[in-house]
């Protein structure tokens, strides 16, 4: 008997990668994973759309899913001119370390 | 052969004259200022200051704010570039919204990085990126050109908020704000997705089309999905307009960014994501299922939750503050609160779609105000010595009578006091809930009414508390001021639109009110209440000519 992945496989997936990257944003501490896990939140938000894409035999999502890989580098990009920036200051790059503004 | 065919239909599918390209020339002129100021740029003798740039920007923002005075009538009836773009009023309206308050802040800019030994072009240059994503995000007629937008809008600004490399604070303001930004974009984009897999299809006119289908046909097979989409989506605005519970990035964001900079997020931003929210929400989420209608759970229910937390939040935190821009985020916290009332009422039933016009004319009292008020703070600021608590207000006024007059201006507007243009923002928000109210008999509208009016007077206390110190108590420490010629010509621009928009400000509503009207793509419920206002209009400036 072969089996066959569906639709509902890939959406289960995407769902459970998507919250992977929600769940480490939240309870992580280093700045580079944090990008890590939006990154993954963002690829996640790909796959969903291919999913659709090919289930609906569209083209729409497949075009979606470019133009988020082009901003997702953008968004890299000075993701990682910000980090090196505070880690000039700081000499380290934990988010416990952002102590300066508060309250 | 083939190439050539696809020539033929693409030459099918333009359209006469190219008259699609109105569309976007507002964002072009930007976008051509912009590549022009690069080019300066690189001409441009180390050592020297670069007031002259802030300047020709400012010169570019105000050719496309004219355009969109220019363009005022010749809106599009249709979606351009294939349902990519609208271009009526509406966006119009919003595209010189941006430019006006961007023009605002780049003009108190200039000291204020030469105070902290920045005084670099791309500042004034992301900037203007950021206004051309604004320009197509009132626009966009997709989440496609919504999505890409907003990320245009965002990325820049998540650069200037870290844009004082010698400051620390600055550099962690960036940080956050560039984490908590992502996340919301990345909860958005899901929204998205999840919709497309609903619907099939980005476009907001399609949306509503297929969930008319779905959602008033027996099988609600994809409601699950649209609801959550429609809830992520949401946030992703929340998060823009700084509204609880997707506040938390502001303050600090506010208090680290280079401080005219903060005037212009403060305001373009929110005034921007409102025209998404309500070009979004108004055309593609139409249905009543979707609508709920207080506590009938959908997306009005969540923004009367935001409207209800943002205004008690935002004013009882702001009590406590003392640091004066930390004080400024929490209240802009709550100006998102007042907005959203205004955002609550007007949509919760297409009936009531034309007291929109509120949320407008509001967002065009709060810009000036806000962007006036940090461009006085900014006066006051150098490195190591900028104005932070309250002590340090003490006797400014006095000493800088100027600076103190426009001030008490900006602050009497944010507090909502006549004869300034807040009141009157404030004003007409109020009336279009009690308006509903009237007319519904729901109760909930009029306890979102009064706890907006209850908490605006707690806003008059900290407003009026910069007033205090400013002109009653004796001064801490001595503050140069930066004498810079920009800056006070735009805070005077400020204090005088504050203060005419509030004796005449029949201009304005109409505007705001024509530019309601005019928005395009919408249900047919709401279209029969916009041919009703006009038909009403007709009739009110009929019996005037009489």
């Amino acid at each position: 008997m072969s089996w066959e992945p569906t639709l509902a496989h890939f959406l289960i997936l995407s769902a459970a990668v998507f919250s992977i990257g929600l769940v480490g944003v939240m309870i992580r501490r280093n700045a580079i994973i944090l990008f890590m896990c939006i990154e993954l939140m963002i690829n996640s938000v790909n796959l969903t759309f291919i999913a659709f894409a090919r289930y609906r035999f569209e083209m729409d999502g497949h075009v979606f899913a470019f133009f988020i890989m082009a901003v997702a580098a953008a968004e890299a990009a000075v993701a990682l001119a910000i980090v090196i920036h505070v880690f000039r200051h700081k000499r380290g790059v934990s988010v416990d370390d952002m102590q300066a503004l508060k309250y | 052969m083939n190439l050539l065919s696809t020539i033929t239909t693409l030459a099918l599918l333009t359209p006469p004259e190219g008259a699609e390209f109105v569309a976007i020339v507002p964002g072009a002129i930007v976008t051509l200022v912009a590549i022009a100021f690069i080019i300066v740029d690189v001409f441009h003798r180390q050592g020297t200051p670069r007031d002259y740039l802030a300047y020709f920007s400012v010169v570019g923002l105000a050719v496309a704010a004219g355009s969109c005075w220019y363009l005022w009538d010749s809106g599009l009836e249709r979606a351009a570039f294939f349902g990519m773009l609208y271009f009526d009023q509406f966006t119009l309206f919003f595209s010189a919204l941006a430019c006006v308050t961007a023009a605002l802040a780049i003009m108190c800019s200039p000291p204020i990085l030469q105070a902290h030994r920045m005084d670099r072009g791309e500042y004034y240059l992301l900037i203007l990126f950021s206004v051309v994503g604004m320009i197509f995000m009132a626009a966009s007629a997709d989440l496609l050109t919504l999505f890409i937008s907003l990320e245009l809008m965002s990325i820049p600004i998540y650069v200037v908020a870290g844009f004082l490399r010698k400051d620390v604070r600055s550099a962690e303001a960036s940080m956050k704000y560039f984490i908590l930004g992502s996340i919301s974009a990345a909860l958005m984009l899901y929204g998205i997705a999840l919709i497309y897999g609903a619907t099939g299809t980005t476009n907001l006119e399609y949306i509503a089309n297929n969930l008319a289908l779905y959602l008033d046909g027996s099988g609600h097979e994809a409601y699950g999905l649209v609801m959550l989409g429609m809830v992520l989506i949401m946030s992703g605005f929340i998060f823009k307009i700084a509204g609880v519970p997707f506040h938390i990035w502001a303050p600090d964001v506010y208090t680290g960014s280079p401080t005219p900079a903060v005037g212009f997020m403060a305001t373009a931003f929110k005034a921007i994501a409102f025209a998404a929210l309500i070009r979004v929400f108004v055309i593609a989420f139409p249905s009543e299922v979707l609508r709920g209608g207080f506590f009938g759970l959908g997306w009005i229910d969540i923004a009367y939750f935001v409207a209800f937390a943002s205004m008690v939040l935002g004013n009882l935190v702001a009590v406590v503050q003392n640091n004066v821009k930390r004080m400024l985020a929490y209240s802009s916290i709550a100006h998102a609160g007042y907005l959203m009332v205004g955002f609550v009422a007007a949509n919760s039933h297409p009936a009531f779609y034309l007291h929109n016009d509120a949320i407008l004319f509001y967002l065009v009292t709060y810009a000036f105000a806000v962007v006036g008020a940090f461009g006085v703070l900014g006066y006051f600021s150098r490195q190591g010595q900028n104005v932070e608590t309250f002590q340090d207000l003490g006797n400014l006024g006095l000493k800088h009578p100027f600076m103190g007059l426009c001030m008490g201006v900006f602050m009497f507007s944010a507090a909502g006091f006549p004869p300034t243009a807040g009141f009157l923002g404030k004003f007409y928000i109020f009336r279009s809930g009690v308006d509903v109210y009237a007319q519904t008999a729901e109760l909930a509208i009029l306890v979102l009414v009064v706890v907006g009016v209850l908490t605006s007077v707690v806003g008059a206390f900290y407003y009026l508390k910069v007033l205090v110190y400013m002109y009653m108590k004796p001064e801490k420490r001595v503050f140069e001021p930066i004498r810079h010629k920009g800056t006070r010509l735009a805070v005077a621009i400020c204090a005088v639109m504050t203060l005419y928009i509030g004796l005449f400000p029949a201009r304005t509503i109409d505007i705001s009110r024509d530019a309601v009207m005019d928005m395009r793509g919408v249900s047919a419920e709401v279209a029969e209440t916009i041919e009703r206002g006009e038909a009403e209009l007709e009739r009110i400036r009929g019996s005037e000519e009489d």
